[in-house]
């Protein structure tokens, strides 16, 4: 019997397939499931956002009569007044509110939390052997970045030094990605395997 | 009214919400902490309509290829029929219900990993054509990403001695490179963060 | 007449047509997804430290789960967050669930789902017991507006039910509510720390896609962060402690193969450059001829 499930299953087995037929080249298969992609996720987007600012604005404005909602509102729909250049000048307003409320929140906890914190945590390591190590080589990475004084004689070693610590990260970062990635194959692998055990009847 | 339109004013707005916010994060003051709360929710909301600002440029582009038959407008007007096609379901039908939830399921949710999937294939190309250890850099990134990248799996415990080089090349080495970069990137941050406040960076509201 | 080129000699030449490279990669792939290995799986302390602050959580307490990951990325974390719901499920504590991002509402409807009859069986129940209040615009704003004022933020949950008819958020009035805040991610966790961790020294384990585990290595040696569950190999080994294996298990026995093939690829690519390219020893080879 044909289900929802099983018509579902077959769309997203022949959506993988369109999407991998890029591996041989680009095709009207692979736009057309790109473009569904895209198609869906603005959608989505929009409808979840819709959904949002009705159950925190537009319900408690109406039924709470919390009245000063009104104002973030205006405020949201002066954003579209850049679509005119008469208007335009309307939108720099909330634009200017969401930059300033975003930078201000941002510059606050950066001090505490990725500048203070993290020096501490350098100079007092838990570790004394590995914790030296990782306070010499922080220095060193840190030296790397001052390309306002030449690099030779000892500083050019402490860059040096600096900079093969960097590309030890660099290369973790690469062999992590590389797993992230290998693991959406072999999902989507899993995922194949599963509907042709189903279509065999296995 | 040409008053209203100087950038003094939005330039002004942007460092008292900005120096209001920080403000009351480092003095106790109940009335800052209030007008803080009140503006962060006024964010929140103005954030969600920005959101449409993207998906109205999108649907303008879109539209503009498809009336004017560009390139693929065909997909273009694939694409705007499929975007209001899920809009309508969504506020009619909402997105918990099963016609909706069937798109997300088995359209949405396949073809976002999938895409992503063929770096997995990239990354197997690039492995033989690009990886080389032409110098003592690029030696090192290899060996610390063969490293990382074998002891995510089974197999990287069968190989004496892996696990605990690896680990120690993420502990060590991989987090004095990382804290560095996120030491560096915080004192740029916070320095650009005080030319928006200030005034001096003005390039959001051009 | 052109003359065929074996394999080993397009190998040499580096003109090994990327497609083969493609199709070998599927094929090792697919051998243990149809025939797993059962290789072993060692535990992390990463993944021990992150199940023991779960574990540690005092009864009666809130938790609170944030959502940050792109649809493209969810099957990597997916089975990690099945079986840290399953942990909070068995656990007498209660959990929010708040999404920075859209995708992640109807994600977490279907994770919860997945988990709807270990929540059955342990006796809870949505709105009681735990609740998915949608998504929250604004990234860094949204997480600092909701740490701040929680009703005021999240007035309902993603299906429009007012959070005053939902017992399961009585009390939950600020970040200092959460006993401990787990984010699932697959991006930066700064923006957390940030708003969470140093405003209000919220606890925090992050359940994270592996490829941001490097960067996020400084936290948790700052005591930041108080765990790592990294990706789907993070998940598999939460599975084994939580003795409840799933789709993590499944797919680390292919990730082994996939490693494999990829060393030897670089390898062999590497012995290729190293005699055909390298000048050293091309002038080492020319001298030798002449």
């Amino acid at each position: 019997m044909i289900t929802p499930e099983i018509i579902g299953m077959y769309v997203a087995a022949i959506l993988t397939l369109m999407i991998w037929s890029y591996l041989h080249k680009e095709s009207i298969l692979f736009r057309f499931a790109e473009y569904t992609f895209i198609g869906i996720a603005s959608g989505h987007l929009f409808v979840m956002t819709v959904i949002r600012l009705r159950d925190s604005v537009l319900v408690p404005l109406v039924s709470k009569s919390q009245y000063l909602l009104v104002l973030p509102v205006v405020l949201g729909i002066m954003l579209y007044a850049r679509y005119y250049k008469q208007t335009e000048w309307l939108s720099r307003w909330p634009l200017a509110i969401l930059v300033g409320v975003g930078t201000g929140l941002a510059t606050r906890g950066m001090i505490d939390a990725q500048f203070v914190t993290q020096i501490l945590a350098t100079v007092t390591p838990k570790d004394l052997v590995n914790g030296t190590i990782i306070a010499l080589l922080t220095a060193c990475s840190l030296a790397f970045f001052f390309f306002t004084r030449e690099q030779r004689g000892l500083f050019g070693k402490l860059t040096r030094a600096g900079r093969l610590t960097m590309m030890v990260a660099m290369g973790a970062s690469f062999g992590t990605l590389a797993t992230t990635r290998l693991t959406l194959c072999v999902d989507r692998i899993k995922f194949l395997v599963s509907v042709l055990m189903k279509i065999l009847g296995m | 009214m040409s008053a209203l339109k100087r950038r003094e004013i939005w330039i002004t707005i942007t460092a008292i919400c900005g120096l209001l916010v920080i403000f009351e994060y480092f003095f106790a003051i109940q009335a800052a902490k209030d007008i803080s709360v009140l503006i962060q929710g006024w964010a929140v909301t103005i954030a969600g309509f920005a959101v449409g600002i993207g998906l109205v440029n999108l649907g303008v582009i879109h539209i503009k290829r498809f009336t004017r038959r560009d390139a693929n407008w065909y997909l273009s007007g694939w694409l705007v029929f499929v975007m209001l096609l899920v809009v309508v379901l969504g506020l009619t039908l909402t997105p918990s219900s099963p016609t909706y939830t069937w798109i997300f399921q088995n359209v949405y949710a396949v073809v976002g990993p999938t895409m992503w999937s063929l770096l997995g294939f990239y990354i197997a190309s690039a492995s033989f054509r690009a990886l080389r250890a032409r110098t003592l850099e690029a030696g090192l990134l290899l060996i610390s990403a063969v490293l990382l990248m074998l002891v995510q799996a089974p197999v990287g415990a069968l190989i004496p001695y892996v696990p605990s080089i690896a680990y120690w090349i993420r502990d060590v080495p991989n987090t004095a490179g990382m804290r560095a970069i996120i030491l560096g990137t915080a004192v740029g941050a916070i320095g650009l963060g005080i030319r928006t406040l200030l005034g001096q960076e003005r390039g959001y509201a051009t | 007449m052109e003359e065929k080129k074996s394999l080993w000699k397009s190998i040499q030449e580096k003109q090994l047509d990327r497609k083969v490279i493609y199709i070998l990669m599927f094929i090792v792939l697919v051998i243990p997804v149809v025939k797993p290995l059962g290789l072993p799986l060692p535990i992390s302390d990463m993944t021990k430290d992150s199940y023991q602050a779960v574990e540690n959580v005092p009864g009666g307490s809130n938790v609170m789960i944030a959502v940050a990951v792109s649809i493209g990325l969810w099957p990597e974390v997916e089975p990690g967050t099945i079986v840290m719901l399953k942990h909070l499920l068995r656990k007498p504590v209660k959990f929010v669930i708040v999404c920075w991002a859209a995708d992640e509402p109807k994600l977490m409807e279907g994770a919860l789902a997945k988990v709807a009859d270990f929540a059955r069986e342990n006796n809870k129940k949505y709105g009681v017991d735990y609740v998915n209040l949608g998504f929250i615009p604004g990234m860094e704003t949204a997480m600092a507006a909701f740490a701040k004022d929680v009703p005021a933020t999240t007035p309902a949950d993603m299906y429009g039910t007012p959070i005053s008819q939902l017992p399961v958020m009585s009390g939950i009035k600020a970040a200092k509510d959460f006993a401990l805040v787990l984010y699932i991610t697959g991006s930066d966790v700064a923006a957390m720390i940030r708003q969470y961790v140093s405003a209000y020294g919220s606890k925090m384990i992050a359940f994270a896609t592996i490829g941001w585990v490097p960067s996020f290595t400084p936290y948790l040696s700052s005591g930041q962060l108080l765990g790592l569950v990294p990706g789907v190999t993070g998940g598999a080994q939460y599975e084994l402690l939580m003795k409840s294996p799933g789709a993590g298990l499944a797919t680390t026995d292919a990730l082994s193969l996939g490693f494999i093939y990829l060393v030897i690829l670089a390898i062999l690519g590497n012995i290729m450059w190293q005699y055909t390219e390298r000048p050293s020893l091309r002038r080492k080879a020319s001298k030798e001829m002449s």
